[in-house]
């Protein structure tokens, strides 16, 4: 009887684990890793429907993290970017300390200068970089928190230092993005759990592919010696030789009508009048308003009269929900000739005379990719979408359309001095230059292989655009 | 013909000797020894001959013409030996048109000793000593002998 009894479990829990490993295999194929090669109901194109409605909007989400997060532990600097290992836990406890900050929980505030604030990363601290310089006030609103107050002359800000302190309290210094006018504030809140041995944690354990340096650590000087070409200070060198995978990427577009296109421009794809031009574009005309489509995936939208636009609808006095609606507007175009979420994030953000312009680049694993569409017949575009508002309106929209997945080769990452002397050689019959970043990315003009490699990708006076090394 | 062939090889392995032949960084530099010029490339970091640091990994800088070539070497209690690749090459680096060198190298606790060894084309050399001193090494933690209590410090980051 026992032993009956004994059988009769063992094949229940058989039955509920076969039940189990199947699901683990179809749904989620994550049961042998995601090199599963076999058949998954998540990979028909009717599960996709189901699948989209559970996506996040990826450049919302992205508009709250940083672009960087450099942890120092008292010896190593270590860089994290978006996508990394760990990335997403260090952001969510960076962020709590930023937001008890904008609430006011402020006990000490001390005014310090630029040299006393690059002092603090050589502690044992963490560094968080923004992609974009916004008012402060701005940041609390995308960080979904309130703003109580900081001192006038922080502006506008695209970092900050985080240093532990003790229980519950941590060191923020900022610095005004334009004028390096500085702050320290101590920071307390029961939220706030930033204890200093979790700095080492995040140097040694996820990341051990070597050293990282701010240039001002270097002591060579903004002006490198004799050049004309200068390292701004927060420049990262770094001795490594790291491999990165290669990618592929492929227009969305391609083998599609232009129909879902046309439908998320409010165009009428039926009775439309169109011409194609010498260019292999075809040109779309309806409503006071132009949509030429390129064959590489190069589209382009343009109102006539501001008036003529595209409704975005009212936003109030909130400015940071027309940019919320343009990346809506953006997600509605991509999703017409896409399943995946539109990876991309904000990387310049403007007041033009009329309205706003926004660029938004993509990025794949954590890199970001320079985009660079530059051909006959069509303005250049060194980013993924380019985005011009006047008003409640768009009036302009341009978007490279490009699809990006891991590729089954890896490329060694050039050391990093060989890619500081090529920017130097290539700036340097330009005056005032400063290269203001230097990181490893993807450069896409689409004119080469569609597998690309890791290169390197350099900013120049803080401005959006992105130099590859070529 | 034949003396032709002959005398095309001969020029091309001579080119591939000279070549060879330039930046040759000797496998042991002696103690005391002294370059052939001092004008090679000036050291930035550190910015003096002596100094102390608490950081194990550190970074050797600085400015040179285009075309130098760097070599750092470590004392190895009788003589400096140079850094090596991993395949077991001498380690140089040549400086590029930002004119800048940057090298990181390890230190052990203690008094380092290092030599940077700067070489021109026309084979001059420079010889730079440094004494780097490690004073307390001990600032990282060791993740696994987090004891339990310390759990509930990091609560918030490791789950």
């Amino acid at each position: 009887m026992f032993k009956e009894k004994v059988k009769t479990s063992i094949i229940v829990i058989l039955i509920i684990n076969l039940f189990f490993l199947t699901y683990q295999a179809w749904f989620k194929s994550g049961i042998l890793g995601s090199d599963w090669p076999y058949f998954s109901f998540s990979d028909l194109p009717f599960m996709r429907v189901f699948q989209r409605n559970s996506f996040v909007s990826v450049p919302k989400e992205n508009l709250s993290k940083p672009r960087k997060i450099v942890v120092n532990d008292g010896e190593l600097w270590v860089p994290y970017y978006n996508s990394d290992e760990a990335f997403d836990k260090l952001n969510e406890n960076t962020s709590i300390v930023l937001k008890a900050l904008f609430e006011g929980k402020v006990e000490e505030e001390k005014r310090i200068n630029y040299a006393e604030w690059l002092n603090l990363l050589t502690e044992p601290s963490v560094y968080v970089e923004y992609p974009i310089a916004v008012e402060p006030r701005m940041l609390a609103l995308v960080l979904n928190t309130s703003f109580e107050r900081l001192p006038s002359e922080i502006g506008i800000i695209s970092d900050a230092i985080i240093i532990p302190e003790g229980e519950q309290s941590v060191y923020v210094a900022l610095k005004d993005a334009n004028t390096s006018e500085a702050y320290r504030f101590l920071v307390k809140s029961e939220d706030i759990a930033f204890p200093e041995e979790v700095l080492a944690m995040y140097t040694n354990k996820y990341r051990r592919d070597g050293y990282y340096e701010f240039a001002f650590s270097t002591l060579l000087g903004e002006g490198l010696g004799e050049n004309s070409v200068k390292v701004a200070d927060l420049v990262l060198f770094s001795d490594n030789e790291s491999t990165y995978r290669d990618i592929y990427a492929s227009n969305p577009m391609e083998g599609k009508g232009h129909s879902g296109i046309l439908k998320s421009f409010s165009f009428n794809p039926k009775p439309l009048r169109y011409y194609s031009d010498g260019y292999g574009a075809d040109n779309y005309v309806e409503n006071y308003a132009t949509v030429t489509i390129f064959p590489d995936g190069y589209i382009e939208y343009s109102a006539v009269d501001s008036d003529k636009g595209i409704d975005l609808g009212e936003y109030g006095d909130n400015e940071y929900e027309i940019l919320n609606r343009a990346i809506d507007f953006a997600e509605k175009v991509w999703a017409s000739v896409s399943d995946e979420p539109l990876a991309v994030l904000v990387s310049g953000i403007e007041n033009t005379e009329a309205g706003n312009r926004f660029v938004l680049d993509y990025y794949y694993g954590g890199r970001e990719i320079a985009v660079e569409v530059s051909k006959e017949g069509r303005e250049s575009l060194y980013h993924a979408i380019e985005i011009e508002t006047e008003g409640n309106k768009i009036v302009s929209y341009r978007q490279y359309l490009r699809s990006y997945k891991e590729a089954h080769s890896a490329t060694m990452q050039e050391n990093f001095m060989l890619a500081l002397d090529y920017f130097v050689t290539h700036f340097s019959g330009t005056e005032n230059s400063t290269i203001t970043d230097l990181y490893p990315g993807y450069f896409d003009s689409g004119e080469n292989s569609n597998v690309l490699r890791t290169t390197w990708l350099c900013e120049i006076n803080n401005l959006e655009q992105r130099y590859p090394k070529k | 013909m034949k003396k032709t062939i002959i005398s095309v090889l001969l020029v091309f392995v001579f080119i591939m000797t000279a070549s060879l032949s330039v930046f040759a960084h000797p496998s042991t530099v002696a103690d005391g020894s002294q370059g052939t010029v001092s004008n090679l490339i000036t050291i930035k970091k550190p910015d003096t001959a002596s100094t102390s640091t608490v950081k194990t990994t550190y970074s050797i800088t600085g400015v040179g013409n285009e075309g130098v070539s760097v070599c750092i070497y470590t004392y190895n209690g009788s003589s400096f030996v140079p850094q090596k690749n991993s395949d077991g090459t001498i380690a140089t680096y040549k400086i590029g048109s930002s004119g800048v060198f940057y090298r990181q190298i390890s230190l052990k606790d203690g008094e380092n000793r290092i030599c940077v060894r700067a070489e021109a084309s026309d084979g001059s050399y420079q010889l730079s000593y440094l004494t780097i001193t490690v004073v307390n090494s001990s600032v990282m933690s060791d993740i696994n002998s987090f004891s339990l209590n310390m759990q509930s410090k990091l609560n918030g980051w490791l789950n």
